[in-house]
């Protein structure tokens, strides 16, 4: 129901200019506790933390060997300490290490340089020389790497922010840019469908008070020309109204969404009442219904009319007469029924599958192709908002190969959980 | 002088070509009605009519187009119905030649007062004379004298200018370059405030109230209009 979501909104999304971009934004943005994981990670990184973090790690050196001193040998001593310093070296660079290699230095010292059970800082026995300088040679080359590392790690962190920066907003720009383009062709189907038919009625209902005013017909003719333009006053005041039942009826639509509602619907009843209802634009076609007698499904059998309705009315208007149209109604699968509308028309090409649902892409869906479908109005739009409110979906395709024309297809979920299936029809197991 | 007067009415919308059909009809003009400017034209070749009203967003050929088709064989008044945002194509279809515009929606009486105004002056056509009197106005180009309800008005030779093209375009709707085009004899700038400028000086010696011109009256964001009085 995604698609058919995105259309409605868009109408809303377009009032309130820049509630999508939160949506757009969304998905780049981190959850609190991964950046507040990375707060900690900095935190302890810090350099003034590697100091009793090195003292802290030759005490765990002395308090894990410190027990059966005199059977440590001093490789096993030395080893230990030389992994403590580069452990150091390696999470806080050069200089706590040193801090680390010196305590090394010292403990190996105290335990393992004459005399034995205290410090002599006399260094001049090898065994502190090359210990003493080992553990710093240690910590220079690892502090190093470890410091590179992190400036590269750093960079590429700038990096990616930069990087993630310019994409945000990019696709806010691009989301202001839509919602601008959305509202001004919103803007322009309005007032043209408003602005059309009102200015039928303004000419009319003014030519009747000049042929009053001005007695210029003999009666009979100025009453022939009085009845004719109070007749287009009433029928275009009819389109206004129908124009603008269509908007409230897409704005219903919006607010009731997720409300779903449904009765056990003979389906061949409420194809009847779509047919009748687009009777006089299917008066030069064939009409051809192919539906079980005893076809029930848990649907809205409004929304199946209405929806069904908005299809046969396109059909009829874009499809030459003489021509035959199609419907299908079938249950697909166990929890869905299908409904298709078939026409012998020009079908729809490709490029503009999507865009003939949004009513507010009309000016563009003009530009690409001919006259006669850029005069699809708000039924599609309508349509699909109604099909995503029952849950279901409304899309276009071709026909079957080497066959002309476009196939409008819906499909609605059953309703309810507990035995609504549809009772007629087998369900054909796919 | 009305009766037999053919109009050739286009727009798309069938409900509006109707209106102006009917109406028209009633006061005894000869309307034909196309919904396109190609199928216009065919009637204007076949029928001969003797004033066009057209529509500016049409399919297959819009009334610019149009416009420009009928003003390269024929004189006659061009009467343009647009909506309140094609402010640039209006400019445009003015200066291809239409001779005045009604936005819609418009009323019947406003649209038959000016197809009336657009009839007189091609009946009426001044000719490139001396002496144009029309309305308040009488204007002696050998003279270099003018007088507005026979009081005399001292103008300077680019005030004097301006007034004589006006009055010989009374009525019709004139555009900031036409106006600089046929004084200033330049068509390649586009400058408005010059045009203004002199409008305003030639407005304080002819209007009886400058703030709210009658004669010389501005057409928001397209020129101006000079209506001569009765």
């Amino acid at each position: 129901m995604s698609s058919g979501n995105k259309t409605t909104n868009l109408l809303y999304e377009s009032h309130k200019t820049g509630a999508c971009f939160q949506t757009a934004g969304s998905d780049i943005h981190e959850a609190p506790s991964v950046r507040f994981g990375r707060t900690i990670r900095q935190y302890l990184r810090r350099e003034i933390v590697g100091y009793p973090a090195s003292a802290l790690g030759v005490l765990a050196v002395a308090f894990i060997l410190g027990p059966s001193y005199p059977n440590v040998r001093v490789l096993t001593a030395a080893n230990s300490l030389l992994v403590v310093v580069l452990l150091v070296a390696l999470a806080w660079g050069m200089r706590p290490a040193f801090l680390a290699s010196f305590l090394a230095a010292a403990y190996l010292n105290y335990y393992y340089v004459p005399p034995i059970g205290r410090f002599d800082f006399h260094i001049d026995g090898a065994e502190d020389v090359v210990g003493l300088a080992t553990f710093m040679v240690t910590s220079i080359a690892v502090g190093q790497l470890s410091l590179r590392m992190r400036r590269r790690a750093e960079e590429n962190r700038k990096l990616y922010d930069q990087l993630r920066a310019t994409f945000e907003q990019t696709s806010q720009i691009e989301a202001i840019k839509r919602s601008e383009r959305l509202k001004s062709a919103l803007l322009d189907t309005v007032t043209h469908d408003l602005r059309t038919p009102l200015t039928s009625i303004k000419a009319a209902a003014t030519a009747i008070i000049d042929i009053r005013e001005t007695r210029l017909a003999s009666p009979e003719n100025a009453r022939a020309a009085e009845d004719n333009l109070l007749g287009i006053v009433v029928q275009q005041s009819d389109r206004l109204n129908h124009f603008i039942e269509g908007m409230i009826e897409l704005a219903t639509i919006e607010a009731g969404e997720g409300k779903r509602t449904a009765e056990v619907t003979a389906m061949d009843e409420a194809i009847g009442a779509a047919l009748a209802r687009a009777g006089d634009v299917l008066r030069g076609h064939k009409v051809i219904v192919e539906c079980q007698d005893d076809f029930m499904a848990a649907v809205n059998a409004k929304a199946v009319t209405q929806v069904l309705f908005s299809l046969l009315e396109n059909a009829g208007k874009y499809s030459p007469p003489g021509t035959t149209i199609r419907v299908i109604a079938e249950s697909n699968g166990e929890n869905d029924i299908q409904i298709a509308v078939e026409d012998e028309g020009a079908g729809i090409p490709p490029a503009i599958r999507e865009a003939i649902f949004d009513k507010f892409f009309r000016g563009d869906a003009a530009k690409e192709c001919d006259a006669q479908i850029s005069g699809l109005g708000l039924g599609l739009a309508i349509a699909r908002g109604i099909v995503a409110g029952q849950g279901g979906q409304l899309w276009v395709e071709g026909r079957k190969r080497g066959e002309n024309g476009a196939r409008f297809v819906f499909a609605l979920p059953l309703q309810g959980r507990d035995g609504l299936r549809p009772t007629g029809a087998e369900v054909p197991s796919k | 002088m009305i009766s037999g007067t053919k109009i050739l009415v286009v727009d798309d919308e069938p409900q509006i070509t109707e209106v102006l059909r009917t109406s028209f009809a009633a006061h005894g003009y000869e309307v034909q009605v196309a919904d396109d400017g190609k199928i216009a034209l065919e009637i204007f070749w076949r029928w001969r009519p003797d004033l066009v009203i057209t529509d500016l967003s049409m399919p297959n050929m819009g009334g610019l187009a149009l416009c420009q088709e009928v003003r390269s064989a024929s004189d006659i008044p061009i009467i343009v119905l647009s909506v309140r945002d094609q402010e640039a194509t209006k400019v445009q279809i003015l200066e291809s030649g239409a001779d005045d515009y009604v936005t819609k929606p418009f009323g019947m009486d406003e649209l038959l007062a000016r197809v009336r105004s657009a009839l007189r002056r091609t009946s009426t056509m001044p000719l490139p004379s001396e002496v144009v009197e029309l309305g308040d106005f009488l204007l002696d180009a050998a003279a270099h004298r003018v007088k507005i309800k026979g009081a005399q008005v001292h103008l300077t030779p680019k005030e004097f200018d301006l007034l004589s093209y006006l009055l010989r375009h009374a009525g019709r709707v004139l555009t900031h370059k036409m106006l600089l085009a046929a004084v200033w004899g330049r068509s390649f700038a586009d400058e408005p405030d010059t045009v203004r400028v002199l409008v305003r000086q030639l407005r304080r010696k002819i209007e009886p109230d400058p703030a709210i011109p009658t004669y010389l009256q501005t057409e928001p964001s397209i020129g101006y209009r000079f209506e001569p009085g009765k």
